[in-house]
């Protein structure tokens, strides 16, 4: 894989981001800039998924199963791909989600200490 | 933007299958991509921004096009494929944009593959192909002979009543079988043809697991002297004196003046042993006294180790011993050893030097190619930066140059292969023929051009990868600032030409080594003077010539006219000259029956009367042979000043009585008259021999007087006619008498040295290539760095440096490159030259004058490599360069 510096950012978010695309599918099929744009809307407009990031994640998605795509012809008359979850998505977005809970408990656990003496 | 930013995609083709699927997943990423970005700019606008500015954001959003194609790309799998023939496409327009630098390049790698192709063409046939003979692994070779005999021989033989008795009862070896090779004169198929021939058991084709092409081998019990009149003839002989008639079976032909009948033709490529063109039954006699030694090869019979039989062999010899205990305390060899290593002898450490030494040339090749494509890789600097500004990874920019290398070095390699089959040809036709076994396993074939392909492959690689990283870590916008001209010196270069200057210089004093140790060999003082000598070399069938008197007659007569030729001023014959492969040698007795040192054997040619004035052999002591001694006169005797020293040291031994066999009888007694000296009698690299000559007309013994060499020596000038002249002797005495040479012993001296001067010769081309490619690589770099210090070496003429300055600043700047690489070389040539201690003839692997001489010839070689582009420098027009 390229290693740019324009990458690096969200290669950090790598296995996260394909959790939030499967998420973000959970409300119905959309297309990529459909998911963008839901994504920046759902995190408070701090997460800006980029199109090198997202349409790489899309086909690795549809690759392994738990999205498929259709065309489709958007209100403004764009040719559109569309995405949808499949059960398998579901059944993996399930899995996600537990790990995913896991870990933010874990690590609000450690993150979020009770406020000490210096910090006052 | 999107033609441009990438311009290393496929214009719509179609040629290749594959591309079907991608490029409608292309198109459909495309239709996606541009779907996002109208949405993207369309609810820009729908907030308030100005259509421009919505355009411009989403562009910055979006950054590279080409980036998100791309990667996108990579998710869907299967695109190596797609991706390298991209890459070979793209390599192979950008090397038709750079005609001069890809035929450099290829020709550069083309010498390099194509002669370690040859050479692996050679070591494959020879080392690694197996024998041409049924499971030839099981076959062996069963050795009980004498150390002695094993300088002599070869290590693997056995006497001939030995091996009728274990095969009588081995039961780890079957069948077993003998063999013995010797010229043999062929009649009745054209002119008589002195031919390669092998007697051997009736059984060697079954242990070869062989079988004719036409006809049969031979039937057991076919070799016996009522049933031996059967031969066998090999397929080469058949096309060339039989027409490849298919009747030939049954044919009638003389070998050796014995009627035979072809039974069998064998298939192409069987020539075992050695080059054997016939072979006829070997009937070995029980009752005779004399015994020989020679090579016996036996199969394993399932299930069988080598261990085991070589314990049933070392209880056979031990009973045997026992029985006939052998003669003083000599030491016996027991072994069984790989019929493989029997036919490949000692050539392998040759074949190593010369893989060692074509391997060195092409790592200097790749050294080269190297040094060009960071050179191109310099002048690409700029279309570089601009595809990695438009999105292409740091891995792709350098898998494309890695393709664009090895796409040079598979073009080099197919021009390497015409080199290849040139240069095998050359060194099989170059090689004495006694080098290299097997030559007929020697030819190109699939494992060849697999190996050759592998070398490419690596070589493409090796060259490939230094200028790819250097290139592809360069900063984009430096590249882009720069505008493609580039910084004046590249560390690398430096490297490549210290690297193949070391390896030159490692070759080059490994070419030295062998060519002093040469020189060497051929100033040895032989003891005799082979100037001006011919020689005819004649064999006298026994069944022609039935009794030791007509020997002698037909040798008289034969002599008598020699002598009469114009222009000759001696002549004399002798039954085994020096210098020929073939000696007599053994023991005597002395009349005070002194016990002779142990193992002491001396020479013992039977000569006639001119033969030391004929030689050039000086008397030390007493009288020569002289025409009145003969047949009838007292038995005489010379000795030579060696074995005069040894066993007369403090008296004279003219006189004294010697006699050559055990018990000696009255007549057997010989009076020693006079002393000669010692000669060279196998060849330069062996010390002189002592040696008994016996008078050639007081010789009765026929195996010792039908072989005899007709020596004659002429003037400079008249050596030509003399030759002539000498054949129509030998046809007025005996119109039917083949002549089996007729050679000037300058020949014979050339051809006990050929071996020592191929391999001097093999290296020292090599060496000449290296020395040229290196060459080649410290012009192209120091040419490249005066183009590219252009600007600098204007300002330093406008600021009043002299021509003459502006030279040796180039010049000892390639000193600077070249220096360290002599110092590598000559430390490495210290530690590598010890490979070739044992080719080595007076001279030590260290010896100093060449190692000065080599360093000397490659620093000459690198400052004339220099003195163009510093003569160019020295010309520079600061005006022109400064504008």
């Amino acid at each position: 894989m390229p290693k740019d510096p324009t990458l690096s950012r969200l290669e950090l978010l790598q296995g996260t981001l394909d959790f939030i695309i499967l998420q973000t599918l959970r409300w119905g099929p959309r297309h990529g800039y459909g998911i963008a744009q839901m994504i920046r809307a759902n995190s408070h407009n701090l997460l800006q998924v980029e199109t090198g990031s997202l349409y790489p994640a899309l086909h690795r998605l549809t690759r392994k199963r738990w999205v498929t795509s259709a065309w489709s012809t958007s209100e403004n008359g764009q040719r559109v791909r569309i995405y949808t979850l499949t059960p398998a998505g579901e059944k993996q977005l399930a899995v996600e989600r537990s790990k995913w809970q896991r870990l933010s408990y874990a690590l609000a656990g450690l993150m979020l200490e009770p406020p000490t003496e210096s910090e006052v | 933007m999107k033609k441009s930013a990438m311009p290393h995609a496929p214009r719509a083709t179609r040629r290749w299958p594959w591309h079907t699927r991608h490029d409608a997943d292309d198109r459909a990423l495309d239709d996606e991509i541009r779907a996002h970005f109208a949405m993207a700019v369309a609810d820009r606008v729908a907030r308030g921004e100005s259509p421009e500015d919505a355009l411009a954001a989403v562009r910055r959003e979006f950054g590279n096009v080409g980036h998100v194609k791309e990667v996108t790309h990579e998710t869907w799998g299967g695109m190596w494929l797609e991706r390298l023939l991209q890459d070979v496409r793209y390599a192979s327009r950008s090397l038709r944009r750079a005609p001069v630098f890809a035929a450099v390049a290829i020709l550069t790698l083309a010498l390099g593959i194509g002669a370690n192709t040859a050479m692996f063409t050679v070591v494959r046939g020879i080392l690694l192909r197996p024998l041409p003979f049924h499971d030839p692994d099981r076959l062996v070779l069963a050795v009980h002979a004498p150390d002695r005999l094993g300088q002599l021989l070869g290590p693997s033989s056995m006497i001939d009543k030995e091996f009728m008795l274990f095969r009588a009862q081995t039961k780890t070896l079957a069948p077993l079988a003998t063999y013995n090779t010797y010229p043999a004169t062929l009649l009745g198929a054209g002119e008589p043809l002195r031919l390669a021939t092998a007697s051997a058991s009736p059984s060697l084709f079954t242990t070869l697991g062989v079988r004719a092409q036409r006809g049969r081998v031979f039937r057991d019990g076919e070799d016996t002297p009522a049933t031996n009149a059967v031969v066998v003839i090999g397929n080469r002989l058949w096309h060339d004196r039989f027409g490849a008639d298919t009747n030939v079976i049954g044919r009638s032909i003389s070998i050796e003046g014995y009627s035979k009948t072809i039974v069998g033709v064998m298939p192409p490529g069987f020539e075992f042993p050695k080059h054997t063109e016939i072979w006829v039954p070997l009937t070995i006699d029980p009752a005779a006294t004399n015994s020989r030694f020679q090579p016996v090869v036996g199969r394993l019979v399932p299930n069988v180790t080598r261990e085991q039989a070589l314990a049933e062999l070392r209880a056979f010899t031990r009973i045997q011993e026992r029985a006939d205990p052998h003669e003083r305390d000599e030491h016996f060899t027991t072994s069984i050893v790989p019929l493989r290593d029997g036919v490949i002898g000692d050539v392998r450490p040759s074949l190593f030097i010369f893989a060692g030494a074509v391997g060195l040339v092409l790592l200097i090749a790749c050294a080269n190619v190297s040094n060009l494509m960071l050179m191109r890789a310099a002048t690409r600097t700029h279309e570089l930066g601009i595809r990695a500004a438009l999105g292409a990874s740091r891995s792709r920019l350098l898998r494309q140059m890695l393709t664009e290398s090895v796409v040079v070095a598979l073009a080099g390699g197919m021009v390497g292969l015409g080199v290849a089959y040139a240069g095998v040809r050359l060194l099989l036709a170059a090689a004495p023929p006694d080098l290299l076994p097997r030559t007929s396993d020697i030819h190109v074939d699939l494992f060849v051009l697999a190996a050759a392909f592998l070398t490419c492959v690596v070589a493409g690689v090796i060259s490939g990868t230094a200028p790819a990283i250097s290139s592809s870590r360069r900063d984009v916008r430096d590249a882009l600032s720069e505008s493609g001209r580039t910084t004046s010196r590249v560390p690398l270069h430096a490297v490549f030409v210290t690297a193949e200057t070391a390896l030159a210089l490692l070759l080059l004093i490994g070419a030295g080594l062998l060519a002093r140790s040469f020189a060497r060999l051929r100033a040895v003082d032989l003891g005799f003077v082979p100037d001006n000598v011919i020689t005819v070399t004649l064999d006298f069938p026994l069944t022609r010539y039935k009794t030791p008197a007509s020997l002698h007659d037909v040798q008289q007569r034969i002599s008598e006219r020699v002598a009469a030729i114009d222009g000759v001023r001696a002549s004399s014959a002798v039954n085994w000259l020096p210098l020929t492969n073939t000696t007599i040698m053994g023991d005597f007795t002395l009349e005070d029956r002194r016990p002779l040192p142990p193992d002491y054997m001396v020479l013992k040619p039977c000569v006639t009367a001119d033969y030391f004035a004929t030689m050039g052999i000086p008397i030390r002591q007493g009288r020569t042979f002289l025409p009145s001694d003969g047949p009838t006169t007292q038995r005489v005797a010379m000795v030579s000043e060696g074995m005069a020293r040894r066993f007369w040291p403090n008296e004279s031994p003219i006189g004294k009585r010697l006699a050559m066999t055990d018990k000696p009888m009255p007549k057997d007694w010989m009076t020693i008259v006079g002393v000669v000296d010692d000669i060279v009698q196998e060849g330069p690299d062996h010390a002189r021999a002592e040696a008994v000559y016996q008078l050639l007309p007081q010789v009765d013994s026929p195996w010792f007087i039908n072989h005899i060499n007709v020596v004659v020596r002429t003037d400079a000038a008249h050596s030509a006619p003399v030759a002539a002249a000498l054949r129509n002797v030998v046809h007025a005495v005996d119109p039917e008498q083949p002549i089996e040479s007729i050679m000037p012993m300058t020949s014979r001296v050339s051809a006990v040295v050929a071996e020592p001067r191929f391999r001097t010769l093999l290296i020292g081309v090599f060496s000449i290539l290296a020395l040229s490619l290196a060459a080649i690589g410290i012009y192209g770099v120091l040419a490249y760095g005066v183009t590219a210090r252009m600007r600098e070496l204007g300002i330093r003429i406008a600021l009043g440096a002299t021509e003459v300055g502006v030279v040796r600043l180039v010049l000892v700047g390639s000193a600077l490159l070249v220096i360290p690489g002599l110092i590598i070389g000559l430390a490495a040539a210290l530690g590598a030259t010890r490979v070739l201690s044992s080719f080595l003839f007076q001279v030590r692997a260290n010896d100093a004058v060449t190692y000065l001489g080599a360093t000397g010839i490659l620093l000459a070689v690198a400052v004339l490599a220099a003195y163009v582009p510093a003569r160019r420098a020295g010309r520079i027009d600061p005006l022109i360069t400064m504008k």
